[in-house]
């Protein structure tokens, strides 16, 4: 018990000096240590120490030497224990028995609290302070103070939203959405530990904003993807119909783009009957002009020319055959374009690839709402029923739904349909009285034409007069804002107005004193980047 | 034939000749110890401290014979040994004052190299041989010899291999006030002790015999080694002190006087086996004249008794609990 109570004091000890160190790292920002990162080490080292005392096997001759040391026996145990032969060995024996007789063990080895033992405390003590340490908010100066709260709440409204995702069943969310949503929830806790400087929780919220970017770009792709299958099969289905009943090769039918078909299908009997002539009589016109070797004007024909007339006559054929589509497949196409699950596949699919579009030019703004895809999923669920006798088209548009489900997935928590991603711009919106922002800023291009202006992130931390309250920290916003759409006007051709404007306002007094300055600051430094 | 009966012995023979040496307790052990030992005993103190009245008191007491050899310059080695004379036409041997059970060399340093070596040589092979024949010392044989640390001129220090000889050296102190005023008074008053025998030759045969019956623990052994062994500068135990201030240390006899000394001990504690404090108790003596100081420690005032003072204290730091808790 005794080797168990000095393991338990150095075990403790080695686990304090891991803890103190795992705190050190913590105090300095290296390594984030909660208390279980002082407690595990310590309890660890304890287990460790107890159990490596209690295994510990000590020779009869290291006790004998140890308990005549402790309990003054001057060798006599030692010397007991010890195989001799002289004439007072068994004397000696009896001597040592008799002084071992009296003996109390706790009295020769009693449980004392040793150097090791207040060493293992102290180390203890020094790793929860320095926890301590770094975690009291007395430290710190009342701009750390603010960002530390600002972040824990952003920590927790990140969690909040980051759970339902991580909750949900496996079936029911893609794998890059629960391990965005992991990334999103252990980035969460980081902000609550309050530990996390601003500039790097910037730092890392860009970080996932882009791999949720990309997670919604590729998720818009395969949307689009599956869509263009289905309509694919949807058309290869009716064609091979088409051409079964006209006599026509289905592979021509199906290299024919929807606007050709559209066309194909208006196409009225006499227009055909006309055009049909109309080629005919050019076919003639070709042949004779081969036939003769001569042109329209009577000239002999070169040998190139006699090519492009031949290769001109077998286009002429091709234009030919297609027209001589049967009425009932132009009766079929006609059909299929008024057929309205047709029509309503097409209009899915043109809401899907806009959608699609929409998530790659504009990453900010969510391609669909929940609502729209509750309709769409609403619809081709209704489609997949009426067309219950084609097993492939309806895996397909089974297909087509579980894409939109995975959409619709990383849309519901939050409200927001451009992924987990979406998750950002609630960032610094936690509800009024909220001072700091998070927003792309930068210099923005001097353009002439209209397009997308982009802005290169410059953040700074501004201190000011903010509330009528006191001094108040907060982030400066200047640049396009990332919410909503992105302006297309170069800000120097309405900069005039808007100073103007504000100038007014200013004259009037319809600002607060204390943010005057702030406004002209804004329009001053807009004039910097104009020559 | 116990350790009580040799503690017995060993105070009965110790308090006899309390009676007339007064004082002198460690000098007085020192030499019972040596005579139980069976080793000889180097006496270094001033004269008239009282050193041959012990050797003499302790023959009356043991009923034993007693010599005393003045050593001095012209002492050749027959007169130590003794030598063959003519007489009757016959050579015949006269012993020497050697042939004593208890004999008193004074001022064994002043001799000369060459009588000192025939006296070490029968104080080790106890035995002498003068014309070709061999003559057994008869058992007990003890020899006590004396050095004046003072005077220097005109002597012949004992070399080192001659001095580790000895089982013992014991500094003989200065008498302190009260114990001379009780020296002054025995021997100016009319009352005059007298000693009676307490004990005999084979009491003191016995008594050798019994130390060797006392158990060594093997901690304690290699805790006496580790003095031995920390007093060769050259050894890889060797105490710092040692290091420094020794020109060589302890021959294996030195080992052998400390264990047999600590056996001493031990018996008169009445116990039967060697404790670390006995050998720690008997290492001054046992160690103080095998170990050569160098030119430093002598320029330093450095003392053989400092030496090993701080040699105990390494020993000791080093002997550690095996199960400390």
């Amino acid at each position: 018990m005794l080797q168990a109570w000095r393991g338990l004091a150095r075990g403790v000890a080695l686990g304090a000096v891991l803890a103190l160190v795992l705190a050190g790292l913590d105090f300095f920002d290296a390594w984030y240590t909660g208390w279980w990162g002082v407690g595990a080490p310590i309890l660890a080292g304890a287990f460790v120490g107890v159990l490596y005392g209690l295994t510990r096997q000590v020779s009869t001759a290291a006790l004998a030497d140890s308990i005549d040391r402790r309990a003054q026996l001057q060798n006599r145990v030692a010397t007991a224990t010890e195989d001799h032969h002289e004439q007072f060995a068994e004397a000696q024996r009896a001597d040592a028995l008799a002084r071992l007789e009296g003996l109390k063990p706790a009295r020769v080895y009693p449980v004392k609290f040793t150097r090791w033992h207040t060493g293992s405390v102290a180390l203890s003590l020094a790793a929860v302070a320095v926890v301590l340490l770094g975690n009291t908010p007395m430290l710190l100066s009342a701009q750390e103070r603010q960002d530390r709260e600002e972040l824990k709440k952003t920590g927790q409204a990140i969690e909040r939203v980051a759970k339902p995702v991580l909750e949900r069943p496996d079936e029911d969310s893609t794998k890059v959405a629960k391990e965005l949503a992991q990334k999103y929830d252990a980035f969460g806790k980081d902000l609550q530990r309050g530990r996390m400087p601003m500039e790097k929780a910037m730092e890392e919220a860009n970080k996932l904003a882009a791999e949720a970017e990309r997670a919604t770009k590729e998720q818009a792709d395969r949307a689009e993807m599956i869509v263009s299958k289905a309509q694919d099969a949807l058309l290869r289905e009716a064609f091979e119909d088409a051409a079964r009943e006209s006599g026509m090769n289905p592979d021509d039918l199906a290299n024919l783009s929807a606007a050709e078909m559209q066309a194909l299908s208006q196409l009225s009997e006499s227009e055909a009957a006309s055009r049909e002539s109309s080629l005919n009589e050019q076919m003639a016109d070709l042949a004779k002009q081969l036939r003769e070797g001569k042109n329209e004007k009577g000239e002999t024909l070169t040998q190139a020319e006699r090519d492009a007339l031949a290769k001109e006559m077998e286009a002429l054929k091709k234009n030919l055959q297609d027209l001589k589509l049967s009425q009932k497949a132009r009766e079929f196409l006609n059909r299929l374009m008024k057929d309205p699950d047709y029509k309503e596949l097409m209009k899915i699919a043109q809401e899907l690839r806009k959608a699609s579009q929409n998530a790659q030019q504009n990453p900010d703004r969510p391609p669909l709402t929940k609502e729209q895809i509750e309709e769409m999923s609403k619809k081709l669920e209704e489609l997949a029923e009426r067309l219950k006798n084609d097993e492939d088209l309806k895996a397909f548009i089974e297909e087509l739904k579980k894409a939109l489900k995975e959409g619709q997935g990383q849309c519901d928590s939050g409200g927001m349909c451009m992924g987990l991603g979406g998750l950002l711009p609630m960032w610094g919106s936690g509800g009024p009285g909220q001072d700091q922002f998070f927003r792309d800023i930068g210099q923005v291009p001097q353009n002439e034409q209209e397009e997308d202006i982009q802005a290169k992130p410059d953040v700074k931390a501004v201190k000011g007069q903010r509330q009528e309250t006191g001094d108040e920290t907060y982030m400066e916003i200047k640049g396009p804002a990332s919410i909503g759409d992105r302006s297309k006007t170069p800000y120097f051709k309405v900069m005039p107005k808007y100073r103007k404007q504000a100038e007014e306002a200013l004259n009037k007094e319809q600002i607060p004193k204390e943010h005057q300055k702030r406004v002209r600051d804004y329009f001053d430094s807009l004039n910097r980047g104009k020559p | 034939m116990s350790a009580a009966w040799f503690r017995e012995t060993f105070d009965g023979i110790r308090n006899e000749l309390g009676k007339v040496i007064v004082g002198q307790d460690e000098i007085v052990d020192g030499v019972l110890m040596g005579l139980a030992a069976n080793g000889h005993v180097l006496l270094e103190g001033m004269p008239g401290l009282g050193k041959t009245l012990l050797v003499r008191s302790l023959s009356q007491v043991l009923h034993l014979s007693f010599s005393r050899i003045q050593f001095t310059p012209d002492l050749m080695p027959a007169d130590v040994t003794g030598t063959n004379v003519l007489s009757g036409g016959q050579f015949e041997f006269r012993r020497g004052p050697i042939f004593a059970h208890l004999v008193l060399a004074d001022e064994i340093n002043r001799a000369t190299p060459k009588t000192q070596s025939a006296m070490l040589e029968a104080m080790q092979e106890r035995s002498v041989t003068v014309g070709g024949h061999r003559h057994t010392l008869e058992e007990p044989f003890l020899v006590m010899a004396t050095q004046n640390p003072i005077e220097q001129e005109g002597t012949y220090p004992l070399p080192e291999a001659q001095l580790d000889r000895f089982f013992l050296k014991l500094l003989v102190p200065s008498p302190s006030r009260a114990e001379l005023a009780e020296i002054v008074t025995r021997t100016t008053g009319s009352l005059e002790a007298e000693l009676a025998p307490v004990a005999d030759r084979d009491a003191v045969l016995k008594m050798r015999q019994v130390v060797r019956e006392v158990a060594v623990a093997e901690p304690v052994l290699q805790y006496a080694l580790s003095y031995v062994l920390g007093t060769q500068p050259e050894s890889e135990e060797a105490a710092p002190v040692a290091q420094r201030y020794l020109r060589y240390g302890s021959s294996p006899r030195g080992a052998q006087a400390l264990i047999t000394a600590g056996k001493i001990v031990a018996l008169r504690a009445e116990r039967f086996n060697v404790a670390k404090e006995d050998i720690k108790r008997v290492a001054k003596a046992t160690l103080r004249h095998r170990i050569g100081l160098n030119f430093e420690a002598e320029a330093d005032g450095i003392t053989p008794d400092a030496v090993i003072e701080q040699l105990i204290e390494h020993v000791e730091r080093r002997d550690r609990d095996p199960l400390p808790v």
